[in-house]
């Protein structure tokens, strides 16, 4: 879907090609928690916060997962980036997603950020911005569901539920339980008719 | 949202509560360590003061250096910029230095009406009080401090006061304050009244969407929120009342009064109160009294709205809900 | 002199007819008359009314050049078809001696353009407690006939009692600007809807009526006349009735913005809508253009108030109060009387000729259009319909309310004693 445009259709679902079904996407969940775990010894001191909207929703699963693996509770968050674009004057003035630190703060700690799609990178180096804002963790990785390439930045993910290599005139949508009814992702092409 | 903010009369009812609920976002910053964000880098904002106001002034000074924009503060009283004609002439002045927003407090009013539509100047405009006309940030803060109160603080996102009863006592005659939040409350879906000596209400108040009475202790008690406005010791010698003791005594909020509103009932003023006038010294330091958090509520407010009006794009007048957070296309 | 010949005119909106000027004076009227040795100018069915008069004009001239002056103002008035306008007193100096409306008075004789004579002030410096000279304004060359401390109200019941005897002695007028000063402290518009809404002082209507309730009962208690000046709410037009049946001397004007416009156009907060007396409602302005029709109102007077673009391109509270009105005037009436159907153009030219001369006294002013009467005639393309260009005025000020408004009507022909003033539309 290309909601840059707001006055074109989103993209015709049936034209998409689903790449991730719900099971895949559990899948790779459980075993990015495990990665977490095994990458930061434990995970102790690990945060996660998701981008909202849809990386909030993977970092509730992805702390579920941590909590039946160490039997501790994860402290999660979510980060909204929008203040800290970088293309803010180009559209017309967006929402406001929430904020929300754990109650420990991240001064010292692990923060995983978690996304659903990795693209130019832009999103990530802004949320690295905001985060500066609230405090200095030990160390900030990168959870995503989708890597789809393209990276205008020097950004890279330390955990990727699949790479997905496509074209600039592909899209990719990720669609979640919590906001869409379903989990799935898609693959279609961008709407040519403008 | 339009361009400017003039009147709150302006705003649709989804703009104001898009206004709230970005002030809630807004507020958390306020908690935070670093109270700062890049969001209006490099954008210029002159806070252009036509008149005596450093709460207002502050207020807004606040919201711009938290969203780091650049200010410039212009205090115009006293100068030899009284005359009208000179309204033009210092938005010319500001115009050719790249100005992105004015915010204008003005003894006259109509004149940031008149700054935003006379062509003097290209930027963005927001009144900051003019004359007896509109103060829109002002309603906001209250309107935003009342849905924290009434309806709460997250349960409140999304939400405008459908059904809440809130009482405007004072002076609404030469309130700004007043007319304001009866647009702004309205557009809200609550219910208004106004409370006055009938000296004190504007001829052609009876088209207002608002009730009217001159009654404040049959009011009280079916009140949510009781909002007293500052009456000026001065009205009375132009017998606007017989004397101080007469107006408290009949429409001035005191312990006893504050007693016959329900439990959950909030008291709020604009400020800056006159003690002892329309409120007294017990009612004011209570805890139903909201004054000192309207205070912290202006910044987040004017925080929003300087973010919705400067924060997109120039010159695309945005729909009356803001573009998605994000979009997939995006990442 | 030379002769000219109006040919096929409607004259007061009648049937064709011809109209034959002789030097200063109109020698005949009537069906084909002879072209000869004369100019000839084809009506081709436009209007031709008597030379309009108008009671109230600010000139602006001594003391604000800048705004208005004898010359200009009288070029704006011949513009607009007039021949005659009454200036107001509101100079500086102040026209309250024999001096200055004699300095005014020969401005007037040397611009040519149209007959000007002054109006003297009622009090001293317009200050309204003490009488000014009014018999020797009257004696001057100037003749004044017509005094009134317009802009400011005579507010004082003593002073307005013995202005009102005091004229009776030469037939002078006392043209009253009613505005009670207490009730309009600090006020901006029409106290009304609007204005709550826009937070403007409010100026009551009650302000204007109070006065002229005093003054009609004060002209009745003492046997003068009394003008009221731009009559301006419903209100009054009820006092000013029931004066009248009561055969009280009044006589009343109505401008022709209060025809016209209402106060919702303040919304704007644009000043070229400040004037004073405010713009009312929908209802006074009905009621106002009733009153003109069934005579209650005797005439329409321009309250031609030119003011520099500087006083007006601020904001409202700054901004100076009035209109520029001599050469949108008839236009204006035309829109507001001729083509509702409530005056036809025989009354026209009673309510902005005849009687505006009748009640200043004005002398070769305001006479039918017949055999034998000066020629001050004006010639009006009635089938016209225009947009309002505040550049082509010939008055110095541009503060019209009526830029870019369609409006009917158009004077294409002025003669002032058979000169003509105005020939096609243009300034001679």
């Amino acid at each position: 879907m290309d909601t840059h445009d707001p006055a074109s259709p989103p993209a015709s679902q049936a034209d998409a090609r689903p790449v991730l079904e719900a099971p895949d996407i559990a899948r790779v969940m459980t075993r990015i928690a495990h990665e977490i775990v095994e990458r930061a010894k434990g995970a102790d001191d690990v945060v996660l916060l998701g981008i909202p909207t849809r990386g909030v929703f993977l970092a509730r699963r992805l702390a579920d997962r941590l909590e039946q693996i160490t039997e501790r509770k994860v402290p999660v968050g979510s980060l909204d980036i929008t203040m800290y674009r970088d293309d803010l004057r180009l559209q017309p003035p967006r929402a406001l997603a929430r904020t929300e630190i754990p109650g420990d703060g991240i001064d010292g700690k692990l923060v995983v950020l978690v996304d659903d799609v990795l693209f130019s990178g832009r999103t990530i180096r802004a949320a690295l911005d905001a985060l500066n804002d609230i405090g200095r963790p030990r160390a900030v990785q990168l959870a995503v569901l989708v890597d789809r390439g393209h990276r205008e930045l020097p950004i890279r993910a330390d955990y990727v539920g699949k790479n997905l290599p496509t074209s600039l005139r592909e899209t990719v949508k990720v669609l979640l339980a919590e906001e869409d009814g379903r989990d799935t992702v898609l693959l279609g092409a961008k709407q040519t008719s403008q | 949202m339009q361009r400017h903010l003039i009147s709150a009369a302006d705003l649709t009812r989804d703009d104001a509560v898009l206004i709230l609920d970005t002030a809630e976002e807004m507020a958390r910053v306020a908690d935070r360590p670093i109270k700062k964000l890049p969001t209006l880098r490099g954008r210029t904002v002159v806070n252009l003061f036509f008149e005596d106001s450093t709460r207002t002034r502050i207020s807004f000074e606040a919201a711009e250096k938290r969203l780091s924009a650049d200010v410039i503060n212009f205090t115009a009283k006293g100068s030899s910029v009284s005359k009208g004609e000179s309204l033009k002439d210092t938005a010319q002045t500001l115009e050719a230095m790249g100005v992105d927003a004015v915010v204008i407090r003005h003894g006259a009013s109509g004149a940031p009406y008149r700054l935003a539509t006379s062509g003097w100047i290209d930027a963005h405009v927001i009144n900051a009080g003019d004359g007896t006309h509109q103060h829109p940030t002002q309603a906001l803060l209250d309107a935003f401090t009342m849905r924290r109160r009434l309806v709460g603080r997250d349960a409140g996102l999304g939400q405008d006061l459908n059904g809440r009863r809130i009482t405007l006592v004072g002076d609404v005659l030469h309130s700004r304050v007043a007319r304001s939040n009866v647009d702004l409350l309205h557009t809200l879906g609550a219910e208004v009244t106004l409370v006055a000596p009938p000296t004190l209400l504007p001829v052609g108040v009876e088209t207002w969407p608002c009730e009217v009475s001159y009654d404040l202790d049959s009011t009280l008690p079916k009140s949510d929120a009781v909002m007293m406005l500052r009456v000026q010791r001065e009205r009375m010698n132009a017998a606007f009342f017989p004397t101080e003791r007469e107006y408290s005594r009949r429409y001035g909020l005191d312990g006893e009064r504050m007693a016959r509103m329900p439990e959950h009932a909030i008291v709020m003023h604009p400020g800056p109160m006159v003690r002892g006038m329309e409120i007294t010294a017990e009612v004011a330091d209570s805890d139903r009294c909201t004054v000192v958090e309207q205070v912290a509520n202006g910044v987040s407010i004017r925080m929003a709205v300087l973010y919705l009006l400067l924060g997109g794009a120039e010159f695309q007048a945005p729909s009356t809900s803001a573009a998605p957070a994000r979009t997939a296309e995006e990442n | 002199m030379s002769k000219t010949l109006i040919r096929g005119a409607k004259v007061l909106g009648g049937e064709p007819q011809d109209v034959l000027i002789d030097g200063e004076t109109i020698t005949q009227v009537g069906a084909g008359l002879s072209a000869e040795g004369a100019e000839v100018v084809e009506a081709g069915g436009k209007v031709l009314l008597p030379g309009l008069v108008d009671l109230h004009t600010h000139l602006r001239e001594p003391g604000r050049e800048d705004s208005e002056t004898v010359l200009t103002g009288t070029r704006a008035a011949a513009s607009g078809g007039y021949t005659n306008v009454f200036a107001m007193a509101n100079t500086f100096p102040v026209a309250d001696t024999a001096g200055v409306v004699e300095q005014v008075w020969r401005l007037g004789q040397e611009s040519g353009y149209c007959d000007v004579q002054p109006i003297g002030a009622v009090t001293v410096g317009l200050e309204g407690q003490k009488l000014a000279e009014l018999g020797a304004m009257h004696e001057s060359a100037a003749g004044v006939t017509v005094f009134s401390d317009d802009g400011k109200c005579v507010h004082d019941a003593v002073i307005m009692r013995r202005a009102l005897e005091y004229v009776k002695a030469f037939d002078g007028v006392v043209a009253q600007h009613a505005q009670e000063p207490r009730l309009t402290e600090g006020a901006q518009m029409n106290e009304g809807v609007v204005s709550a809404e826009l937070g403007l002082g409010g100026w009551p209507a009650v302000a204007e009526e109070s006065v002229i309730a005093r003054d009609v009962l004060l002209a009745d208690h003492v046997g003068s006349r009394v003008h009221i000046c731009h009559l301006s709410t419903a209100g009054s037009v009820e006092i000013v009735r029931w004066a009248k049946s009561r055969g009280i001397r009044v006589t009343a004007e109505v401008t022709p913005h209060h025809l016209l416009l209402t106060d919702e156009l303040v919304r704007s907060y644009n000043p070229v809508y400040k004037v004073n007396p405010p713009l009312r409602t929908e209802r006074d302005v009905l009621a106002l253009r009733e009153a003109l029709a069934d005579g209650t109102i005797d005439i329409v007077a321009t309250d031609h108030a030119p003011h520099p673009h500087e006083d007006k391109d601020c904001e409202w509270a700054a901004a100076a109060m009035g209109m520029v009105g001599l050469e949108t005037a008839l236009s204006v009436v035309q829109e507001t009387m001729v083509d509702t159907g409530l005056l036809d153009w025989a009354g026209v030219a009673d309510r902005m000729s005849f009687t505006p001369a009748r009640i200043g006294r004005a002398e070769g002013h305001g006479r039918p259009v017949s055999a034998g009467e000066p020629a001050n005639l004006t010639l009006v393309d009635t089938a016209y319909r225009g947009p309002v260009d505040p550049a082509g005025f010939a008055s110095r000020s541009r503060n019209t309310p009526y830029e870019g408004r369609e409006l009917p009507g158009r004077v294409t022909h002025t003669w002032l004693r058979g000169k003509a003033t105005l020939v096609d539309g243009k300034l001679t």
